[in-house]
Formats: structure tokens, C-alpha cells, sequence
């Protein structure tokens, strides 16, 4: 027997080995080539390359199939996946999956010492769980059968995928290109952020945001460089991860007059010196053309302070918004006129030539149309102050006195308040939006510095004057420890906050980054800043831009008319 | 002739099984390595006092969640909202695949959903919701003014960690007489494993006629 095996002659039975070498090999050649692009439907909308909505069998044998599926899901945009009802998503990006696990605490840094998770995912986290690189062979018993190269069973949250070969092909050679390349904005040791200004803007607010601005920036590079000059101090535990932090360099992006061209500009700007991120900005007129901008160079754009953000664009995309501006207002109204006691049966809706007094006109119109049939409504343009006062003066003249009166003007018109109380409208109810009250308040706990109609209805989908906001004494003590007088509140305490969150996304990031990170990292992070209490809460989910979605109604105070009441509690449209 | 073709045949046999042994050997023992650590629901016993407090449902009805929740001896109350990625969707299927074990039950039952994003999940977002997953006729989606969904939160004992809703544990809340104390289940339980306590609690139920609290572990 072992004579008869030793002289086995290799050239009659290499047919055999051949074949055992195939046999065992048979999983890496069955797998070609994939396709990028079918890899990347298949990871974001979970349909396969036959067209097919795809597979995979959850918890218990629950179905799910298509957009249920899809990678994206849970693993997000960035492949880094995340944190979520105490389940850590580990990361599938390029660097991750086609490379050996590394016992990297930075990586983890995030999931395992910043968030407030519970103790399921406390463990988790801490788990070494090695494993050698995936290989397009290992990735299909990943998404199969559910476990690593090394044989550790996925969490239950991982759904099993019935995906062919050519679907795993697939979706390997669009993981291969997940979050490869670092997003432009960042160098070794600046990250570059932008904020936008265009002309016509009240200098005082664009002082009041560009000053806070400049202050944040300087207190956050000051706290680096003295970091870095301690590093053994126990405060300094950012000097850990050194190879992720950055000073932060603040462009200002100032646009001329023409709109039409916003949109070259801002190329111009971004060849110059690529950003990692926007911050704030203040703009006269629509935002949708930077908007348009910040989606299209899938540019994190935060929270500018504006009346007229994007519309229709309540999920997805890169543009984070504190409210939905002039159209939430509208909203608010018409559910408040839904519900008012001795609603008129008629208004008069009265608006500038401006996009401040187009949108939110039209928005009430549809509203009105949808949910009020009954409600007969009139809208008409004015060109100027005196034109105003001429229409209010024939509607009291003509003893219109069961229509109700609507205002949209721009913020930058100061004249409306004058203009009602010279004709002194008193009988019919007086509906504005909150800007022409909230601009003559230095500070919200201030009384107003002239007495209000007491007829006006005030939509208003910031905190009640007078609220009591912890977090603002913590801003407020910020600023004045860097010398900032309040100038105005509003814009001061948001353009801090916008930073704020940058920070808080940013450090989650570590050297990773990717621009889609840092957009998942906003939402998840908007709930744990520090709110200033310009609004009540703010919220965000995965795809969800817009933080605060409600607002009161309030009128003027019956004796002094200089502070407001609620007329409406906090109204969600 | 034969006898040659006979030992060449043995030989190449002898030869793979040789060179498969080492194949199977790693595999087995690859295959025995595996760390199985698919994370078990946690139960516990609690008596929570149900808040009366004013929600609203998917059609936009004003709901008194406290009567909506007595109205039935088996309730089952769990927390997610729409625009969660991870958990909620899980959670929401396990509960619809629990359904036709429960409506064995009869029309007993009654299973509610609260929203942990009142503001963003609008009552047309529950529809859309609702559709999705195809729970109308069975599960109540449940929203309200935040004030209403904390107050909810905080009788369970579910308020999430941080102020945070992404850091919300899955949770789920069955209750089988009205008499009876909650179990409290942590984790993420299968659509079987819900059945199934609802199964066992309701014959407890039965044998105790209401009056004692279940043990823990039963």
C-alpha cells in the first residue's frame, strides 16, 4: 500500500489534484468580476442585477425584501454604519472590510466612549472580534449565512441575504470604492469650513454671525494648540487621537448682487479652497440656489438662518434647516384658522413683491383651498409702504370689517408694524408672521419696545419669550468670556450652535472624513447639543433635515401690549 | 489488467481522503469556534401605572391612551418611529409576524405603537407607515405632542438615554388581564418568542385568576 502510493505517477493523476484543487477553490472562482453600479442599487435601493427587489430573512424568519434590505438601512450612505437602540453597526467602508479587523480604539472611540448607549452595546463595542480581510468569497457566507471570516455569527439585527453570485460580485466591487477617497476640505492639519454672505444684508446681523463665528473658531484652535502644548493633562485625552484632529480655518464665501450667478461663484470659491463643510450664512432672498449648490458637490450645508429655505426638501440631501422658515408659518396658520374661535369667513391676504411674501401667500392659498373650502380668500400685492396703507385704509373704509387680514413682507421691511398702527385697524383680526415682532427683541426675555396691536396674530415657531433655557446662560457665558457684547440674540445664539454641532459631528469622525459620515453624524448629534433656546427642541432622524417642526400662535399682552401671550399652544402642521 | 486499474483507483482515493482530511478538520473546528452571540431578550415584572394622557392615531383621531390601553385584557405596547433605520423596522415586523398566533386569542387584544418622534411622525406618516408594514387593522400607531409621549415614556420606564431617541433600546410591554402586572421585555424578540409569552403569561393568568404576580422566569 505505501509502495503502491509512493509511486503514484504525478502525470496520471494530475487530473485529480487538479480537480480537488477546484473543488476546494470552487467558492473564489465562481465569483467574476462585479459591477459597480448595479453593486451600489443593490447596496442603496436592495434591488438585484435582474431587476428584482432583493431578499434576506431577519429575526425569527422575518421577510424582508427591497428598501427594507438595502445596506443603507442600517450601514448608511458612508458604509460607516453607527449606533442605534443599543445595536453598534460596525463599519463596512473599502478600509474596513478589505483589510484584517485592527484593534484600533479610535475607530471605536465614538461608539465606546461618546455615546450614551446601554450596557448590551457597552459590550459590543468592546468586543475584538478579528478577522482577516474579507475576501468576494467570505462576503457571500457574511451576507448568506451570516458570519465573518473568522466564524463569529452576526448580531440578529443582520438580516440573511438570498443574493446570487453575480449580486455579491456586485455589491463587493461597490464596497471596494465605499468611502475610499477622503472628502476634499481636509489637509493634514487644517479643516477647511465655509460660511455664505450675500449683499444686503443688515450689517448688524452679519456682524452678529460672522463675529460669533470668528470667536468659536479662535476658542476651538486655542484649545487645540493648548492641548497639544499638555499633552499628558487628563484634559487633553484628545492628544490620544492626535492623527485626527485639525485646526479649523473659516472662509467667508461673500456673493455680489447678481443671483443669477450665486451658483459660479460658489464654484469659484470651492476650486479655490475646497471646505469640508458650510456653517450658517445669511442671504437676501431664497436659499435654494446655495442649496442647490451644497447638494449637487454633496456639501454639508448647516443650518443657515434663513426664511426661504429649499422647498420640498424635507428628507435627504446635504442641507440642514432649523425650521421650514416662511412656509412652516403659513402651515401654522392655517391649521391655527382650522381651529380659531369666530374665525372670519374671509380674509384679505396682502404681500409684498418679494419671495418673502410670494411663497408663504401662495402656500396659504393652497392650504386654504385643501383644507377650507368654506373660506373665501383674496390676495393681493402691494409695491410699497404707502400702497399698503392706502389697501388697509379702503378695507376699513368699505366696512369690510368681517375679513380677516393676512401680512407677508420681507424681513428687511421695517414699516409694517408702523404702517397698522397708523390706520389703527382694531376690529378685524390682524394675522403676521413672527420676524416683524421677533427683530425688535434684542433679547426674548425683553418686553418689545412698542405697544402691538390687539388684534395681532403673531405665528411664531421659536421658544416662548421669557422661557427659561439652560443651555443659554452657557452660551451666553461663553460669549462674554470672549468679549462678544449680545447684539443680537437670535442670530448670535444659532451661528453658535451651528458651530457647535460641527464640533460635536466632527469629533465623532476621527481621521475618517467622509462628508456623507459627517451628514449622519448631524443627525445623530442634533439632540445632544447644547440647545441656546432660540427654539424649544430640536430633533432629526436618518434623512430627516429640517429640526424643529411646529410653533405658537401668540398675541400681544391684553394690558400692556408690549409682551405676548400664547393664543395657541405649540402646533405641530 | 484490472487488478492494475483497481489499485490505481484505491490510491487516488486514498490520496484525496488524505488531502480532505485536513479540509473537514478545519472546518469542524472552524465551525465549532464560532461564538454564537445572538443577544437574548431580557424579561422582568413591573406594575406601571398607565398615563392618561391625550394621543393620536394614524386617522388623526384624539385618542385617552389610558382607556385605549384598558380597553382590552391583552395589550402589547412597544416604541419605534418611521424614519428609523436600524431597530424599528425589526421591531415592527416581529410584530406583525406575531399577529396570527395572537388573533388565536380572539379580538382580546389590542397592540399600540408609540412614536418616539411625535413631531416628525405627522398622523400621515403613521398611514404611510401603516402601509408599509400593513398593520392597519391590527396595530394602533400612536403619536402626540411631545409633553403626551414623555409622559408615556416615563410611566414605562422607557425614557431613552442622553435625551436622544437614537439611543432608544428596543422595548416591548405585554400586559394579559387587566389586573395582571406588565412584562417587560429588552431586546429585540422575535415575532414566535412574543407569541409565545403571550401564550405563557395568558395561561398563568388563567391558573391565578389575576390575583398574583407571575414569577419572573415562570
Amino acid at each position: 500500500m505505501y509502495e503502491s502510493f509512493i509511486f503514484i505517477k504525478k502525470k496520471q493523476h494530475a487530473w485529480l489534484i487538479t480537480s480537488l484543487l477546484l473543488f476546494l477553490s470552487q467558492s473564489v472562482w465562481a465569483f467574476l468580476e462585479g459591477d459597480m453600479a448595479e453593486g451600489k442599487r443593490l447596496y442603496e435601493h436592495g434591488i438585484g442585477h435582474n431587476g428584482k427587489p432583493v431578499k434576506a430573512f431577519g429575526q425569527g424568519g422575518v421577510i424582508f425584501q427591497g428598501e427594507d434590505a438595502t445596506c443603507l438601512r442600517c450601514h448608511r450612505r458612508s458604509g460607516f454604519g453607527g449606533s442605534e437602540g443599543g445595536y453598534y453597526v460596525p463599519p463596512i467602508s473599502s478600509k474596513f472590510i478589505y483589510e484584517p479587523s485592527r484593534r484600533d480604539r479610535n475607530d471605536r472611540f465614538r461608539a465606546a466612549f461618546l455615546e450614551a448607549q446601554n450596557i448590551q452595546h457597552w459590550v459590543r463595542v468592546r468586543m475584538p472580534r478579528m478577522r482577516p480581510a474579507y475576501t468576494t468569497s467570505t462576503l457571500a457566507n457574511a451576507l448568506r449565512d451570516g458570519h465573518n471570516p473568522s466564524g463569529t455569527v452576526f448580531d440578529q439585527l443582520m438580516p440573511r441575504y438570498q443574493l446570487d453570485d453575480k449580486d455579491v460580485a456586485n455589491l463587493a466591487a461597490y464596497l471596494s470604492t465605499l468611502s475610499k477617497e477622503t472628502s476634499p476640505g481636509v489637509d493634514d492639519h487644517y479643516l477647511h469650513i465655509a460660511t455664505v454672505i450675500s449683499p444686503e444684508i443688515d450689517p448688524d446681523a452679519r456682524d452678529a454671525m460672522l463675529e460669533t463665528m470668528k470667536a468659536y473658531v479662535n476658542w476651538y484652535n486655542e484649545r487645540l494648540y493648548s492641548d497639544i502644548a499638555h499633552e499628558s493633562s487628563a484634559r487633553a485625552y484628545g492628544m490620544d487621537v492626535r492623527s485626527s484632529t485639525r485646526l479649523w480655518r473659516l472662509h467667508i464665501w461673500e456673493l455680489d448682487n447678481q443671483q443669477e450667478t450665486w451658483r459660479t461663484q460658489l464654484e469659484h470659491f470651492q476650486r479655490k479652497q475646497p471646505v469640508f463643510a458650510m456653517v450658517n450664512g445669511l442671504t437676501n432672498g431664497s436659499w435654494a440656489p446655495i442649496a442647490g449648490f451644497c447638494d449637487d458637490m454633496k456639501l454639508p450645508c448647516l443650518f443657515p438662518l434663513t426664511e426661504l429655505p429649499q422647498n420640498s426638501r424635507e428628507s435627504g440631501g446635504y442641507n440642514f434647516y432649523y425650521t421650514r422658515g416662511l412656509e412652516l408659518e403659513a402651515d401654522i396658520l392655517s391649521a391655527y384658522l382650522d381651529k380659531m374661535q369666530n374665525r372670519p369667513d374671509q380674509f384679505v391676504q396682502l404681500h409684498d413683491s418679494s419671495h418673502y411674501g410670494i411663497e408663504p401667500a401662495s402656500r396659504l392659498v393652497d392650504n386654504l383651498t385643501t383644507r377650507h373650502a368654506g373660506v373665501k380668500m383674496q390676495t393681493r400685492a402691494y409695491a410699497n409702504e404707502q400702497e399698503l396703507e392706502s389697501i388697509l385704509i379702503d378695507l376699513q373704509e368699505n366696512n369690510e370689517t368681517e375679513s380677516g387680514i393676512i401680512i407677508w413682507s420681507s424681513p428687511e421691511d421695517d414699516s409694517i408694524l408702523g404702517v397698522l398702527q397708523r390706520t389703527g385697524i382694531k376690529r378685524q383680526p390682524l394675522f403676521v408672521p413672527a420676524h416683524m415682532v421677533r427683530k425688535l427683541m434684542v433679547h426674548s426675555r425683553d418686553d418689545l419696545p412698542i405697544s402691538l396691536p390687539g388684534n395681532l396674530h403673531i405665528t411664531w415657531p421659536f421658544s416662548l419669550p421669557q422661557t427659561y433655557q439652560a443651555d443659554a446662560y452657557r452660551v451666553r457665558g461663553w460669549m462674554r468670556s470672549r468679549g462678544l457684547s449680545i447684539k443680537d440674540e437670535k442670530i448670535q445664539m444659532l451661528s453658535y450652535y451651528g458651530m457647535n454641532v460641527l464640533r460635536d459631528s466632527t469629533r465623532h469622525l476621527f481621521e475618517h472624513f467622509y462628508r456623507d459620515y459627517l451628514v449622519e453624524r448631524i443627525e445623530h448629534e442634533v439632540e445632544s447639543s447644547p440647545n441656546p433656546g432660540i427654539y424649544p427642541s430640536f430633533s432629526l432622524g436618518p434623512e430627516q433635515r429640517v429640526m424643529s417642526k411646529g410653533g405658537y400662535v401668540l398675541k400681544p399682552d391684553e394690558v400692556t401690549r408690549k409682551s405676548l401671550n400664547v393664543a395657541a399652544d405649540w402646533i405641530v402642521p | 489488467m484490472f487488478l492494475k486499474g483497481y489499485l490505481m483507483l484505491k490510491n487516488s482515493l486514498t490520496f484525496v481522503g488524505i488531502l480532505l482530511v485536513p479540509f473537514f478538520v478545519m472546518e469542524y473546528v472552524q465551525a465549532g469556534e464560532r461564538t454564537v452571540n445572538q443577544l437574548e431578550y431580557n424579561r422582568s415584572i413591573h406594575f406601571y401605572r398607565i398615563p392618561d394622557v391625550r394621543l393620536v392615531d394614524a386617522q388623526e383621531r384624539e385618542i385617552n391612551f389610558a382607556a385605549e390601553v384598558e380597553r382590552e385584557d391583552i395589550a402589547i405596547i412597544s416604541f419605534a418611529f418611521t424614519s428609523c433605520t436600524g431597530t424599528c423596522p425589526v421591531i415592527t415586523a416581529n410584530l406583525v409576524q406575531a399577529l396570527p398566533e395572537l388573533r388565536k386569542a380572539g379580538d382580546r387584544y389590542r397592540i399600540f405603537l408609540v412614536s418616539l418622534d411625535p413631531e416628525h411622525d405627522t398622523p400621515a406618516r403613521l398611514r404611510e407607515y401603516e402601509e408599509r408594514f400593513n398593520t392597519r387593522n391590527d396595530i394602533t400607531l400612536l403619536t402626540g405632542n411631545r409633553n403626551a409621549i414623555h409622559s408615556v415614556l416615563r410611566a414605562y420606564n422607557a425614557v431613552y438615554p442622553g435625551s436622544n431617541k437614537m439611543n432608544h433600546q428596543p422595548l416591548t410591554f405585554i400586559r394579559t388581564a387587566k389586573s395582571s402586572p406588565w412584562i417587560r421585555l429588552e431586546g429585540l424578540v422575535s415575532g414566535s418568542n412574543l407569541a409565545r409569552e403571550v401564550r405563557t403569561a395568558l395561561k398563568h393568568t388563567s391558573r391565578t385568576n389575576h390575583t398574583s404576580l407571575p414569577s419572573a422566569a415562570y
